[in-house]
């Protein structure tokens, strides 16, 4: 079906992928469970329609959606795990529901929320048994383990039961045990979900070195931009069930992530000119219901900013970076009051992706 | 004084348990294929000289058991959510409010056994009469065997409530009901009258309060005497009283025990 | 083949190591499955008291059938401890992480949890086999092949019961009935079931093979008897690899679940 010369340049073609479930309809009342006992009523659900793809050996893809947009139907079909309903699949030249053991032995999976490590059990020994899943040789699997080790830094947690170690070691573990096979595919859900932002930059930087140096072929989906800005150089956004967007992150990053969420809290008291200027004189307490009523009040109109939330000397607002850069932003946030608090932050993904939406009809 | 409450509760838990009147039915299929087997096992050992004791006839065994196995199996588990409740301090909720835990905790008991009962009621006896035809019975002795059954059936609770307490100072109280469920086996009298074994053992089932929760009320469905039933409930409610004080006290003392550790 | 034992074993190596770690736990598991067990002498040890055989069988017929019963068992829940669970694991769609690893998925949920008490069940087994069962090495030999045949039955009716699940949803309920009459009928001698009962305990509710043909063979080997035990325990586990292996192509898996309906 696909020659030899075709698999060393694509690592995954999907075409027309979909996936419909069975759902059961059950009423409520003892006769009604009775009644579907006999004769059950199913409704469809077409959780993934006519998905088609290719990635490229040793390609960065993220591959994002909002919850139930057929992320992870799609994933288990290219593991093998689920059978398509229609369409095919290939990867790295075998189709994954027919010829999943062989194919098991060159992916690797991390599945955010589903552990392989033992949980009683220290990694070292996980990594003794899935050697012997795997059927390593010994000498190669001690090399790899080693070189793995040194990498993920394992050294230390090694031989502590995994319930003992912290998400973000663990979940270290779980990568170089995804990788312990040398996989030329990795597909990994959410794999920095739950950690906190120092864990998160170790694992992306892992996941890249790993792509850099073995050149291995990374699917990955997430929830948080970091992971698919410093990761990945493609992105492929899915929603209901089809593909909506598929494009390089430096144009994703161009168009955009060119907007940034900050939020403020400036100190309005003393010396702040209270008073003074007579555009921050909030009322007290009745301006809850209106705040884009008071926002014209709040002096902030700058270019390319849009003020989404504010109360007292409390901000949130966006920022067009193309317009106008944060430092400016912030400039003219000085220059009302002391600045108390601050953070900037990506919007969340969601909004992101509506956005494309919105622009993509 | 407010016993109405209680009647309330254990009348909400019996309405909720007939909703999983599928899994009340599947106990009773274990049921029925026990006492399947007994009638079997009567049927072969029946005609060998010496095998059954005196005063039992192969029919009455069959009943025996129908009524030992229906306590044993319509007695509603409670022991692991007390357990529980005690481990997360959740049995302090009951200190808020308007009733006392033991009593809340037997009406649900009897909201949920009373169903089991019900149900092991009615198949023990169809499948008893199916099997070796009925044995004499009168309604004043149905009635009688009934209240010594409920008794059975409150002290089984009384019991496994001071050993679900334990958990105030006992980690895993696990094993303790596995040793009670192989007690009321051995000295209870589950699968044969202990009339049945050698006599030192016999005396000492008869001694022990267990033989009330089985022995003693099947029994008396099988060979009824007015005797034996003033005594048999006599003791029982001996026996209630002494253990429902003893629940008492465990938990007053574990519940203050509770308050000094914060739960 | 032996590939695959040798799976089996590092896995139930894997399992005693991960339940060691609380060795208390450990031990008491099995120290009151072995109690447990004795347990059921009792009833025997009343009845022998005042009968000499029941339907022609002795008191030590009656301890290798129970025997058997525990030792089959026993292998079963602690070598494949998944069996009981097959059906909760297919219907939650928890098969995912079997079928990412180049293994049988069949083989390797099986054997990725061991109830220990079922060591307990084993030493039982053993046991009473060595203190009360007929004398020599022969019998002991015949007893293990047949307990580790019974294993393989009672095994297979757990996975064929619980691959239901891929096709009817909720099958935890039919399989816990069809394990409990399993070891119940188990108990007690097969001379108490005549008629359609006793075909039942060869077919539907293989108790006749996990537990009475063992117990014959024990009693007097025969070596056709053998041959119907070895080849029906083959046969049980290709039913229940080709239930599972059609199933598994009905498999949703689990987000699905929780994030729809």
């Amino acid at each position: 079906m696909f020659s030899e010369e075709v698999n060393d340049v694509r690592a995954i073609v999907a075409d027309g992928l979909a996936k419909v479930f069975k759902v059961s309809q059950k009423a409520a009342g003892l006769a009604a469970g009775f009644r579907s006992l006999m004769s059950p009523q199913y409704s469809e659900v077409r959780a993934v329609k006519a998905v088609s793809f290719e990635v490229e050996e040793g390609e960065t893809l993220a591959f994002i959606g909002p919850n139930g947009a057929g992320k992870s139907t799609t994933i288990k079909m290219l593991t093998g795990i689920l059978y398509p309903t229609v369409g095919q699949a290939s990867v790295l030249g075998m189709t994954p529901w027919r010829d999943r053991q062989t194919l098991a032995h060159r992916i690797g999976c991390v599945f955010g929320q589903r552990s392989q490590l033992w949980y009683h059990l220290p990694p070292r020994d996980t990594f003794e048994l899935l050697a012997h899943v795997y059927d390593l040789p010994r000498d190669q699997f001690r090399r790899r383990l080693g070189m793995l080790v040194d990498r993920f830094e394992l050294e230390p947690l090694m031989s502590t039961a995994v319930r003992k170690l912290s998400l973000g070691q663990r979940m270290r573990c779980e990568i170089a045990a995804s990788l312990l096979h040398s996989p030329r595919v990795l597909f990994l859900d959410e794999p920095t979900v739950g950690l906190d932002v120092v864990a998160r930059r170790s694992i992306r930087e892992l996941i890249t070195e790993m792509n850099r140096e073995e050149g291995v072929t990374v699917f990955l989906t997430s929830h948080d931009v970091g992971d698919i800005e410093q990761v990945c150089s493609r992105v492929m956004v899915i929603n209901h069930g089809t593909v909506a967007l598929d494009t390089s992150v430096a144009a994703l990053r161009r168009d955009y992530m060119k907007m940034k969420v900050v939020r403020v809290r400036l100190d309005l008291g003393v010396g702040a000119g209270a008073g003074g200027d007579g555009g921050l004189r909030y009322g007290d307490e009745d301006d809850d219901g209106n705040d884009d009523g008071c926002v014209d009040g709040a002096g902030l109109d700058i270019p390319g900013v849009q003020v989404l939330k504010h109360k007292r000397g409390n901000f949130k607002l966006q920022v067009n970076t193309a317009t106008t850069s944060i430092d400016d932003v912030l400039a003219r946030l000085m220059q009302i009051g002391r600045i108390a608090d601050i953070t900037i932050a990506d919007p969340p993904l969601e909004q992101i992706i509506a956005e494309m939406y919105a622009e993509g009809r | 004084m407010g016993l109405a409450k209680y009647v309330h509760i254990a009348r909400i838990n019996f309405a909720a348990k007939t909703a999983y009147i599928g899994d009340v039915l599947l106990g009773s299929a274990f049921y029925a294929l026990i006492l399947y087997i007994f009638v079997q096992l009567w049927k072969v050992l029946g005609p060998s000289p010496g095998v059954l004791p005196e005063g039992f006839s192969q029919k009455e065994l069959v009943w025996y058991l129908a009524a030992s196995e229906a306590i044993m199996l319509g007695k509603a588990p409670i022991a692991s959510e007390v357990s529980d409740e005690v481990k997360s301090g959740a049995i302090a909720y009951a200190l808020g409010r308007p009733y006392s835990y033991l009593g809340f905790k037997l009406a649900t008991y009897w909201g949920d056994t009373s169903l089991r009962m019900m149900v092991n009621v009615v198949i023990g006896a169809a499948v008893a009469l199916a099997a070796v035809g009925a044995i004499p019975l009168s309604p004043a002795r149905l009635l009688m065997w009934g209240a010594a059954v409920a008794l059975a059936l409150t002290l089984n609770f009384f019991m496994v409530m001071c050993l679900s307490l334990s958990a105030f100072w006992v980690e895993d109280t696990g094993p303790f009901f596995w040793i009670y469920s192989k007690v009321l086996f051995v000295l209870g009298g589950l699968f044969v009258p202990i009339d049945f074994y050698p006599e030192s053992l016999r005396r000492a089932a008869a001694v022990s309060p267990f033989n009330l929760v089985l022995y003693a009320p099947s029994k008396l469905l099988v060979a009824f005497d007015a005797a034996t039933f003033g005594q048999t409930v006599m003791m029982q409610l001996v026996w209630v009283v002494i253990l429902g004080a003893l629940a008492a006290g465990l938990y007053a003392m574990g519940v203050r025990r509770l308050n000094v550790n914060g739960g | 083949m032996t590939g695959g034992l040798s799976f089996v074993w590092e896995h139930f190596k894997f399992n005693l190591a991960s339940a060691m770690e609380y060795r208390a736990g450990f031990i008491s598991q099995v120290v009151f499955m072995v109690l447990n067990d004795m347990f059921l002498l009792f009833f025997w040890w009343i009845v022998f008291g005042r009968v000499s055989n029941v339907g022609g069988w002795t008191f030590q017929d009656v301890v290798v059938l129970q025997a058997s019963m525990a030792v089959s068992y026993g292998l079963s829940v602690s070598v494949f401890g998944n069996t009981p669970r097959l059906p909760v694991l297919i219907a939650e769609g928890q098969l995912d992480y079997y079928m990412l690893l180049p293994r049988d998925p069949l083989l390797h949920v099986l054997v990725s949890r061991s109830d220990i008490s079922g060591i307990g069940d084993v030493a039982f087994g053993v046991g009473v086999m060595v203190l009360f069962g007929p004398d020599g090495l022969g019998p002991l030999v015949v007893f293990s092949m047949s307990a580790a045949a019974g294993a393989a039955v009672f095994t297979s009716f757990g996975v064929i019961a619980g691959s239901l699940a891929f096709f009817i949803g909720h099958a935890q309920t039919i399989s816990q009935q069809l394990a409990g009459a399993t070891i119940t009928f188990g108990g007690y001698p097969e001379p108490l079931f005549r008629g359609i009962v006793r075909v039942a305990l060869y077919s539907l509710i293989p108790a006749g093979f996990v537990v009475y043909l063992p117990a014959r063979l024990v009693r007097s080997f025969d070596l056709g008897t053998f041959a119907v035990l070895m080849a029906f325990a083959a046969f049980a586990m290709a039913v229940a690899y080709w239930m599972f292996r059609r199933g598994l192509s009905r498999y949703e898996s689990g987000s699905l679940v929780g994030t729809r309906v």
